[in-house]
């Protein structure tokens, strides 16, 4: 039986109070492009008086033109794979679109489907069969920029079958000396709930069973312009977590003292259950994360090519601190074509409670108890770990002479190798993600 | 539940509920979000004084489409990024989260 009750409208709003306001952000900012695009204004005219009024001004300038829409409109599509050595494919198609008006005013959206095959070692050790799930995603945007400040809202909406995200997000930007640098912040918030699948597919309903998390994240950042070819920027983030992110499907392997020690690099699931104590309990996280990354970013104009460099610190109050390096050297191929090749490295330790074998006993007062470790995961991407990341893209320029840009084909393919230092079931994976883009613009 | 902006005060606020490594970390952690504002306005300084002004008519080369900010990589790269590393941060702010690793 189902112990839940209709939710009054009230209580909704209440819940919603974010979504709802950034519904209304965005409706008003679509109020200003659309009024900024209905020009020349009339004022407080009824209807019958600007058609007797417009049909007094064609009389008297029969050769007036219908005023030209000056908008830039953007439209593009990608579709992209992912496959790895750890039996996980994804196919991720998405669309986007935006327009923008030369009073600065701009709304954007965007759209993404991910479907996701997974016969991954972390699904195996739990002896479950193959498993797919479809991820929709959603987002929202505008923008009104006029001179040298600008605000922005946007709201966004994820989800699968076991899990829904939604969230808003404000930014404020400021130009400063001719547009020479440039201050922004930002604020975003998103709400996500965490329910359970079954192996049939079956889920239970999210008033069943359910977990929350709440994330807030801080941006401020500073850009500037360094010389005649060359931009800079810093980026601060500060995220905010809160709520149980442990997942439910993830079950942990214990070890008793002796055997800990003994337990290899890599340890299959064969060789982890023939080894482990009888509990296996889920996963627990500590319920409260605060997050923190500076991000650098140098971009430099040559006469042929464009360099662009970021570098990216990252710290956590679970212990985990990182470095993210990531570089493109961009190619002109005369008008019609530009060619990258791209590298990343990315490098992070453990989490603090981060074990490879977590070790378990009986309970001091209670034989039937186990004394389990208070935090325990089998998350790789909490352990230590590096990736190496080496690719590259191409972009092939379709539109008329005059503006060759205006249609763009794009192909990017990339190959990334990671190396889990410290894991059960898994030492390296290597992954292949490859896109498809068309863009056009008129 | 504490959100917005009263979550800034609450990182110093609640660390008498952790345990004694937590405390270090968060500590560190404190000190590292700490700098933000020496190393912001060292930026400024710089700025200041070794970037030089560069006027609206010699930005030939910076309205170049490959200078703009936008990433060259389109929604999947970014997500498969966030799935596979356990730092997040740089990105946008209106991405949603998912139940995806």
């Amino acid at each position: 039986m189902q112990l839940t009750r209709k939710p009054s409208l009230s209580s909704l709003l209440s819940k919603r109070a974010p979504f709802v306001l950034a519904v209304m952000a965005f409706a008003a900012v679509t109020a200003a492009v659309s009024t900024a695009r209905s020009e020349p204004s009339d004022d407080d005219q009824t209807s019958t008086d600007r058609e007797e009024k417009n049909a007094s001004d064609n009389k008297k300038k029969p050769d007036v033109k219908a005023p030209e829409d000056t908008a830039t409109k953007r439209a593009g599509t990608e579709v992209a794979g992912y496959l790895d050595s750890d039996h996980v494919a994804v196919l991720t198609p998405s669309i986007h679109g935006s327009i923008e008006n030369v009073s600065g005013a701009s709304l954007n959206a965007s759209y993404l489907v991910d479907i996701v095959s997974a016969a991954s070692a972390d699904i195996v050790s739990t002896a479950s069969n193959r498993w797919q799930e479809v991820r929709q995603a959603g987002g929202l945007g505008a923008q009104y920029k006029p001179h040298d400040f600008g605000v922005g809202v946007g709201g966004s909406v994820s989800s699968e079958p076991d899990y829904l995200s939604y969230g808003f997000f404000a930014t404020v930007v400021k130009d400063f000396d001719e547009k020479n640098w440039t201050l922004n912040f930002g604020y975003g918030y998103s709400h996500d709930t965490a329910g359970r699948c079954g192996d049939n597919g079956q889920c239970t309903p999210f008033s069943v069973f359910s977990r929350d998390l709440q994330r807030g994240s801080f941006n401020g950042g500073i850009s500037w312009v360094v010389d005649r070819a060359s931009l800079a920027s810093v980026t601060a983030d500060l995220i905010l977590e809160n709520g149980d992110q442990s997942k439910v499907y993830r079950y942990i392997p214990m070890f008793s003292p002796d055997v800990a020690g003994t337990v290899p690099l890599g340890a299959s699931a064969a060789w982890v259950n023939a080894n482990r104590l009888p509990e296996r309990p889920l996963e627990q996280l500590p319920l409260e994360r605060h997050r923190f990354a500076l991000t650098g970013r140098y971009a430099h104009r040559f006469d042929g090519s464009t360099i662009r460099l970021e570098e990216r610190f990252y710290d956590d109050d679970w212990g985990l601190i990182a470095s993210s390096t990531d570089g493109r050297w961009i190619f002109d191929l005369g008008k019609r074509f530009a060619l990258w090749p791209h590298a990343r490295l990315h490098v992070q330790n453990g989490v603090s409670f981060w074990e490879r074998a977590y070790i378990s006993g009986p309970g001091e007062s209670n034989g039937d108890a186990w004394n389990l470790p208070l935090y325990r995961t089998g998350d790789r991407e909490l352990g230590p770990l590096w990736t190496l990341e080496g690719g590259g893209g191409i972009k092939w320029y379709l539109g008329g002479d005059a503006d060759p840009r205006a249609v763009q084909l794009g192909f990017t393919a990339d190959w990334m190798t990671t190396s889990y230092l410290d894991d059960l079931y898994l030492t390296n994976r290597t992954g292949y993600l490859g896109a498809l883009t068309l863009e056009v613009q008129w | 539940m504490r959100f917005g902006f009263a979550w800034v005060g609450s990182i110093g606020l609640n660390v008498g509920a952790c345990s004694g490594a937590q405390l270090q970390q968060r500590e560190s952690f404190m000190r590292d979000v700490a700098v933000l504002p020496i190393l912001l306005l060292a930026v400024l300084a710089v700025c200041g004084t070794g970037c030089s002004h560069v006027a609206p008519y010699e930005r030939g080369k910076l309205a170049h489409p490959m200078m703009t900010a936008d990433d060259l990589e389109g929604p999947a790269a970014s997500h498969v990024l966030a799935v596979h590393e356990g730092a997040t941060g740089g990105g946008s702010l209106s991405e949603s989260g998912c139940g995806c690793n």
